[in-house]
């Protein structure tokens, strides 16, 4: 049981308690008989819906019983006995999924049967978005309700800066809502891939009329400037908490998106040279963010994602730097090691992943996804 | 080999109890949680028998009531709803079709009324939906191929549209989620990671990325999380473990921690094992603490399959291998 503390062993029995417990089970036991065997003989009148409701409301992961409903209901919902009675029905079946995602807001059940209730076309979106927006500030990492969300943002068509700028909200709320930022990896392409683009390399590219590098139906990664102030973003949460991963998880797809912007080796130009310069200008800034980070916090053991995050930085550096014909600094490649080499001491549960990335057989920022 | 039963918290898996915790859990019809676990029970059914098989004791349960209760729960339509007086669902019948494998009594149903049932739940974009009302989640798109590469039909269904919805769930961290940009959690990266594996797709895959997300999974208890910032729990555990494994990178988290956080949360006094220690025991986490642990090469069990979750020596017998 997802949480329930264990009872132990003859701790003295509470009377009342055995008693409301028994009586709980003769209760649900008779519903589940009742409702199932009028399942069965399809009766679909107004004590039987009744019945099954409560069922739910006991337990809303009995997807049959949910099912029952939906045949029972469909033809009303869809105005088949006049709009009054498709209404009340809707309004039944809204509450109904209310109370049952108040006893359990992971019922995959219930959800469901909402989300069928809105593909029917019979309940306003402006409504669910209100009620999911009030859901999520109570329970902030239910990702059935952000599943719902988008779901609903999708058909309503809601801009997606619009809901940026929620999951900005969420973020500023609380940075270790990892939910919110990953929204965030889903919204900004979106954005950037409907605007211009603003990179000087691509603009010269296209004078030259070179195939863009994106793949056909593919967003190319979000601008610089829009990673600038994610970047920045970044750095006020890890500033917050420097142990929280949700933040670091993010800028470990910054970088990849940052690193996308490397035009392919075979159109070395101007345009390229200076835009690797630029990259390479970001990754020296990220480290000097990083490495402010560690000064400040004295304790080495709260410091595993600055120092993790420094080795990836120098790492994705000196590949520009090889990409561009610089000589290898051996300085950057003897810190890299012992920065993993550390790693392994301070944070000794993922030593083998620390020890891969060490021998150059990990990689995990320069494939971007 | 030694049986290396003392781990790190010199605690060992108490084999015994947690055998007759499950054997008595069916037997326990005068509980609220029979009654309130009736619609999942064939899953139940199939964590179990699949424990006490690790365990080395199927034979005590009773094969034939078991297998006739089974096949009662058989829908016209061909799938299986979670106990007799239950719909089909993709969910139950990837279990019973699990149970039936673990028994060597595939013979027994008629396979192409399963097959035709799953490939009716795909949808034009390749994924699945759990049952005719329409709910789509990629852990539908493991149970159904995993369906049908049990039953030796992988064809049943379109594979390379399965493929290519499940990768339209890949995340930006490696992960996967319920549907396309949702957000990641364990179960769904086991299930996906799985179903590429069915399908033989893992190339879609950025191993070390994903594997990266997996090991951050794991906190300072030794257990791991589902997503990040959230409490360990021994189902995640055993979903991280499955894909790490699946990835060929059990390297990458601390298995004697692990293993520890396993089997702190085993009730020592009633048998079974629950999410975190000192919590309330059930036979889903019994099963996959016990499947962890078997996964993980410890205490002397038999070994598990990661990507079917059922016995290597069945999976063998069942799937053709490449």
């Amino acid at each position: 049981m997802h949480g329930r503390p264990r009872v132990p062993l003859g701790a003295p029995e509470d009377p009342e308690k055995t008693k409301a417990s028994k009586q709980r089970l003769a209760l649900f036991s008779r519903l589940s008989n009742e409702v199932l065997s009028r399942r069965a003989a399809r009766r679909y009148d107004p004590e039987s819906m009744t019945l099954s409701a409560k069922l739910l409301e006991q337990n809303p992961e009995v997807y049959t019983v949910w099912n029952y409903r939906r045949e029972a209901l469909k033809d009303t919902l869809q105005g088949e006995h006049g709009p009054e009675a498709a209404d009340a029905a809707v309004k039944t079946e809204l509450q109904l999924t209310e109370v049952a995602l108040q006893k359990n807001p992971k019922a995959y059940s219930a959800w469901h049967h909402r989300r069928w209730l809105v593909q029917l076309g019979v309940v306003s979106l402006e409504r669910e978005l209100k009620i999911v927006t009030k859901l999520l500030a109570l329970d902030a990492r239910n990702f059935h309700a952000w599943a719902y969300r988008r779901f609903l943002a999708d058909r309503a068509c809601v801009p997606a800066e619009e809901e940026e700028r929620y999951s900005m909200d969420c973020i500023n709320a609380n940075f270790s809502n990892f939910s919110a930022w990953h929204a965030r990896t889903v919204l900004l392409p979106q954005i950037h891939a409907a605007q211009p683009t603003t990179s000087l390399a691509d603009l010269l590219a296209a004078d030259n009329s070179q195939p863009s590098t994106a793949a056909p139906g593919r967003p190319g990664p979000i601008p610089r400037w829009a990673l600038g102030q994610e970047l920045d973003l970044v750095q006020q949460a890890t500033f917050t908490d420097p142990e929280d991963q949700s933040a670091w998880v993010y800028h470990r797809w910054l970088l990849s998106q940052l690193m996308a912007h490397l035009t392919p080796s075979d159109s070395k130009g101007q345009a390229s040279l200076q835009e690797a310069k630029a990259i390479r200008d970001v990754l020296s800034k990220e480290i000097v963010r990083c490495e402010v980070l560690l000064e400040s916090e004295p304790d080495r053991s709260k410091c595993k994602w600055p120092l993790l995050t420094i080795a990836r930085l120098l790492e994705l550096r000196s590949l520009l730097d090889k990409d561009g014909g610089v000589q290898q600094g051996e300085a950057d490649q003897q810190q890299i090691r012992g920065l993993y080499t550390d790693l392994m001491e301070l944070d000794p549960m993922r030593k083998g992943y620390y020890k891969d990335a060490l021998e150059g057989k990990a990689v995990v920022v320069t494939k971007p996804v | 080999m030694a049986i290396q039963e003392k781990e790190g918290s010199g605690k060992v898996l108490l084999k015994d109890k947690h055998a007759d915790y499950i054997a008595s859990f069916e037997k326990n019809k005068e509980s609220f949680e029979f009654y309130a676990t009736e619609h999942f029970r064939m899953s139940g059914v199939y964590w179990g028998l699949t424990a006490m098989h690790l365990l080395g004791r199927l034979d005590v349960m009773d094969k034939d009531t078991i297998l006739a209760w089974v096949l009662s729960c058989q829908r016209e339509d061909g799938g299986f709803g979670g106990s007799e007086r239950h719909d089909s669902h993709l969910l139950y019948t990837l279990s019973a079709v699990q149970i039936l494998a673990l028994y060597g009594a595939l013979d027994r149903v008629n396979t192409d009324r399963i097959l035709s049932y799953v490939s009716s739940l795909q949808q034009e974009d390749g994924s699945f939906a759990g049952d005719s009302w329409g709910e789509v989640d990629t852990r539908f798109s493991y149970c159904a191929l995993s369906c049908c590469s049990l039953l030796g039909d992988l064809q049943a269904v379109n594979v390379p549209q399965a493929v290519s919805y499940i990768v339209s769930c890949h995340n930006i961290d490696g992960g996967f989620g319920c549907t396309a940009g949702n957000e990641s959690h364990a179960g769904q990266v086991f299930c996906c990671v799985a179903a590429l594996h069915i399908a033989g797709a893992l190339d879609r895959l950025d191993r070390d990325l994903t594997c990266w997300w997996l090991c951050e999974r794991q906190t300072k208890s030794g257990g791991l999380n589902g997503r990040p910032e959230k409490l360990q729990d021994v189902c995640y555990s055993w979903w991280c473990l499955t894909a790490l494994s699946i990835l060929d990178r059990l390297h990458w988290i601390d298995r004697d921690a692990l293993s520890s956080f396993i089997l702190q949360c085993q009730d020592e006094e009633r048998g079974g094992i629950s999410d975190r220690p000192d919590d309330m025991v059930d036979v889903f986490h019994t099963f996959f603490g016990i499947a962890g642990l078997s996964l993980l090469g410890l205490c002397d069990l038999e070994p598990i399959d990661p990507t079917y979750a059922l016995p290597v020596d069945i999976v063998q017998t069942l799937v053709q291998k490449e």
